[in-house]
């Protein structure tokens, strides 16, 4: 604990994805108005449609109040200070990237060191990856094998050009602009993200996957995620994030929109690992995004799996709204925190059709002096007959400064629905530590083992590759902050 | 505030000096200035008062009336020759129907006054302060019979009363007694109550406090309890309504020393259109104390039930334990269930658990009575009872349970469970 003060915090904190990348940029001026608007949306070359959409929503962004209800502090965010449209240099529309291997090669070997297989020898990994670099996509992978099974997978900006029809159907449809504040931002402002859409009875043959990267300065990353699984329809969607360190601190506010239609199953997963800040709280991201699945279908299931470890601040709620009969939502969550990060983070479940079930597991870890919040609604209209809830939060404090709250919202307007919430809080228990050490592990060894233990059930829910890399990723983070 | 409308009046009739004339104006402002509370106010999220912006209330001090025959046969229903009575009409004292407090007891006029308010119905009785009272046990006594003050309401013709009764309570040190505090009106009338209690636990005292809320559905019933508990102290404490059209129970526990054990417990059935909010704070400020909470309700016909219950370990209140349960039993497709358990913890060596759970009966226990020849519609109000009464039968004090029980018959008769 006493090597905690180095002269050089920045330094100190291993934090292995802090570095930037040197590429030139095009970027907009800072600040936020209606002609930031248009000239992003001239960029993109969007239809009028959808600068229409932009306008309204920031209209609307205007009359909004900053939210102060989540259980953390921050300083005033000036909107105005940030630049919201930064994008690596492109050639001009004659000779765009006609294939990875034309992309800037400082770019590819960023995300080399990231560790994303973005070229397409890497195919082998067996994941598509669609890769976010500040406000601009840069590159889809494996878009033969997705084309063949006809799932479209690509760049918003991408599909509002080709796929209008469907964008136009389904954006907002599930988080419209007039949500909350930073909903709005994001719909006026947002400059890319991923769309999918799996067609009527496809199971996508690989697992999807965005990555996202901040990287330049002052800018801010709003993209948004359209992801539509049509009747009989099933995904797996991973999504990553990183970002470098810098003293400042830099909003990402995203969006991310789910629809599963009859017996439709959409799996999502995120480990979010964007800068921290440093031991002194310097810098790190301010991670205020808002998601939501809509089961609109008969059948229909969703379920969001997160391991929250990065950000200075979290503000995310992935939410499901079970509309079908018979659908179900599922949330499973690890959220660590540590130095002087703050998170408050938990989902919704609002029932609507009848036999919806849904399940809510979620484990909180906090470490030296970072505040760690669960705040959960769960919802049951009237109609919304024998619909079942269960809801288990677990919070885990390492260390006397700092602090774990559960803040459950339990609202039943019918007499039909079993619910069921509990929660405990609690530190790592001395007997287990001893039974451990005991057997030889030192105390180091022994704190990740029992971490992970306690967080089994949700990396479980993991897709393999991210169960590695989160249980990985934990032991890191406990390495600095156990003692 | 239309409920500040007659302070002027109030003031000149009750004219008031020094300490006590200052925390009237201290509170007339704070509620002025603040306004009633409003659903954005995360604490009064599920709870609209807006009713009573809508409807004039006169304090009840400006017409002091003795009850009449019909109404002291009412009151006397409610005076139990197991407890010590004291009987406060319209929220004054009435001596003819009470009786004489115990040995140990002093009441005195209170003379110093807290500094600040909680909220706007907390200033709102400060500003409509008559004569404040305060109530102390001296230490190393203990008083056998509980002790009931019961507040009554009525009035006939005549705009609504509004009642802002405020006591002190201290309980010195290894002292043992049972109080209670309870609000009945007479059927049909409206009226408002806005209760302030604060009571001190004192080192190693043992103390049962009971608050029992069997207003008439026309009545308004916002209450406010702080309970202060010093080092090795014992607590139970109960919330019990029934009543009212629209309540509100804040409580507040406040854990000053260390080794106390705090049973804090709570009771509602309610129905028609009745809305009962139940919130509550436990404040672990100092370690090694015990808190366990429960409270369980049930819901009929178009009610809404509301609990909100936050348990807050502080930094350094190392080794607290504490344990957060709120059941609640629907009856009817229109009830409403509103629950928000919260923990907030600041220190690390610690256990803290709550739960909360919103269902209808348990089908194998139904499934069990039935299998022994007891008839579905026997069944489920002795299940529901038995939910319920459980609750009741942890407070220590058999003569209690009794009289709650009673009370707890009186409420079921009104649910649709028997018809």
């Amino acid at each position: 604990m006493d090597n905690k003060s180095s002269n050089n915090p920045l330094e100190s904190y291993e934090y292995k994805y802090g570095f930037t990348t040197d590429i030139e940029t095009d970027a907009v001026q800072l600040g936020l108005n209606e002609d930031i608007i248009r000239l992003i949306s001239s960029k993109k070359n969007e239809p009028e449609w959808m600068l229409e959409y932009r306008l309204k929503a920031y209209r609307h962004w205007l009359t909004m109040e900053e939210p102060t209800w989540a259980h953390v502090s921050y300083p005033k965010i000036d909107f105005q200070a940030i630049r919201y449209y930064s994008a690596p240099k492109k050639q001009s529309e004659a000779d765009k990237p006609k294939s990875l291997d034309d992309l800037d090669p400082e770019l590819i070997k960023t995300f080399e060191k990231l560790g994303i297989p973005l070229s397409e020898q890497k195919r082998i990994s067996g994941i598509a990856v669609d890769v976010v670099f500040d406000s601009v996509s840069v590159g889809t992978t494996h878009t033969e094998v997705l084309d063949k099974a006809g799932v479209i997978f690509c760049s918003i900006s991408e599909a509002v050009q080709k796929y209008p029809d469907l964008v136009k159907k389904h954006l907002g449809s599930v988080v419209p602009y007039t949500d909350n504040y930073y909903a709005a931002l994001n719909a006026a402002v947002f400059t890319d993200g991923s769309f999918c859409y799996i067609p009527k009875g496809v199971r996508c043959p690989i697992d999807l996957s965005t990555y996202f990267r901040i990287n330049a300065k002052d800018t801010g990353q709003f993209e948004r995620t359209l992801l539509v699984c049509d009747e009989g329809g099933y995904v797996n969607y991973l999504e990553g994030c990183t970002a470098p360190q810098r003293d400042e601190n830099q909003l990402h506010a995203a969006v991310v929109e789910l629809i599963a239609f009859d017996n439709a199953e959409i799996k999502y997963s995120t480990v979010q690992n964007w800068y921290t800040g440093d031991k002194e709280g310097r810098g790190g991201i301010y991670n205020f995004v808002t998601k939501r699945g809509k089961a609109a279908g008969k059948n229909s299931k969703i379920s969001w799996t997160q391991v929250e470890s990065g950000s200075a601040i979290t503000w995310k709620y992935p939410s499901c709204i079970l509309q079908g009969e018979g659908s179900e939502g599922a949330f499973y969550s690890v959220a660590l925190t540590h130095d002087l990060m703050q998170a408050d983070t938990g989902t919704k479940m609002i029932h609507i059709g009848k036999n919806t079930k849904s399940t809510i597991i979620s484990k909180g870890i906090s470490t030296d002096r970072s505040s760690n919040a669960y705040r959960g609604q769960v919802k049951i209209m009237p109609s919304a007959e024998n619909a079942r809830n269960y809801s288990q939060c677990d919070s885990m404090l390492v260390g006397d400064q700092c602090s774990a709250s559960t803040f459950p919202y339990i609202e039943v307007k019918n007499k039909t629905a079993t619910i069921e919430h509990e929660a405990t809080t609690s530190r790592i228990s001395e007997d287990q530590i001893f039974y451990l050490q005991s057997r030889g592990l030192d105390m180091e060894k022994t704190i990740s083992m029992l971490v992970n233990g306690f967080c089994k059930e949700v990396f479980k829910e993991l897709p393999l590759e991210f169960s590695v890399e989160a249980v990985k990723l934990i032991e890191m983070k406990l390495e600095n902050s156990v003692g | 505030m239309n409920l500040l409308s007659t302070y002027e009046r109030f003031s000149q009739a009750y004219p008031a000096e020094g300490a006590l004339a200052s925390f009237r104006q201290a509170g007339y402002d704070y509620a002025l200035n603040k306004g009633l509370p409003t659903r954005k106010d995360e604490e009064w999220h599920y709870t609209s008062v807006k009713v009573l912006s809508e409807v004039n209330f006169m304090p009840s001090a400006f017409n002091p009336v003795e009850p009449n025959h019909d109404t002291i046969l009412e009151i006397k229903k409610r005076l139990n020759p197991a407890f010590t009575n004291v009987v406060f009409f319209n929220g004054v004292l009435n001596k003819t129907l009470s009786e004489e407090l115990p040995t140990g007891f002093s009441l005195r006029e209170l003379s110093e006054y807290p500094n600040h308010f909680d909220d706007a119905f907390d200033a709102l009785n400060g500003a409509y302060l008559a004569k404040p009272f305060a109530l102390s046990l001296a230490k190393e006594t203990s008083v056998e019979k509980p002790v009931n003050f019961i507040f009554f309401t009525s009035v006939e013709g005549g705009p609504a009363l509004m009642v802002h009764p405020r006591l002190y309570v201290e309980v010195g040190a290894r002292s043992s007694v049972k109080f209670m505090e309870s609000y009945y009106g007479k059927a049909g009338v409206s009226y408002f109550v806005n209760s302030v209690l604060d009571l001190h636990v004192g080192e190693s005292a043992k103390v049962t406090y009971v608050r029992v809320q069997g207003d008439n559905e026309s009545a308004i019933n916002i209450g406010r309890t702080r309970l202060c508990v010093e080092k090795n102290a014992n607590l139970e404490s109960l919330a019990f309504a029934t009543g009212a059209g629209l309540s509100r129970h804040t409580l507040e526990v406040v854990l000053k020393g260390p080794g106390s054990n705090s049973e804090i417990l709570g009771v509602y059935a309610v129905q028609g259109s009745q809305h009962v909010d139940n919130t509550s704070l436990i404040d672990h400020a100092v370690g090694e104390c015990n808190t366990n909470q429960l409270y369980k309700g049930i819901l009929d016909g178009e009610s809404r039930a509301v609990f909100c219950g936050k348990v807050l370990i502080q930094k350094g209140a190392q080794k607290a334990n504490s344990a957060q349960l709120n059941n609640n039993l629907i009856l009817s497709s229109k009830a409403e269930a509103d629950s928000k358990p919260s923990l907030e913890i600041y220190a690390d060596d610690v256990k803290a658990a709550h739960g909360s759970t919103v269902g209808q009966l348990n089908r194998e226990e139904l499934f069990y009575l039935q299998s022994r020849a007891i008839p579905k519609e026997k069944a489920i109000p002795m299940l529901s009872y038995g939910f319920l009464s459980e609750v009741i039968y942890k407070i220590s004090d058999e003569n209690i349970q009794k009289w709650l029980s009673r009370q707890l018959d009186e409420a079921f008769s009104r649910l649709s469970l028997n018809r």
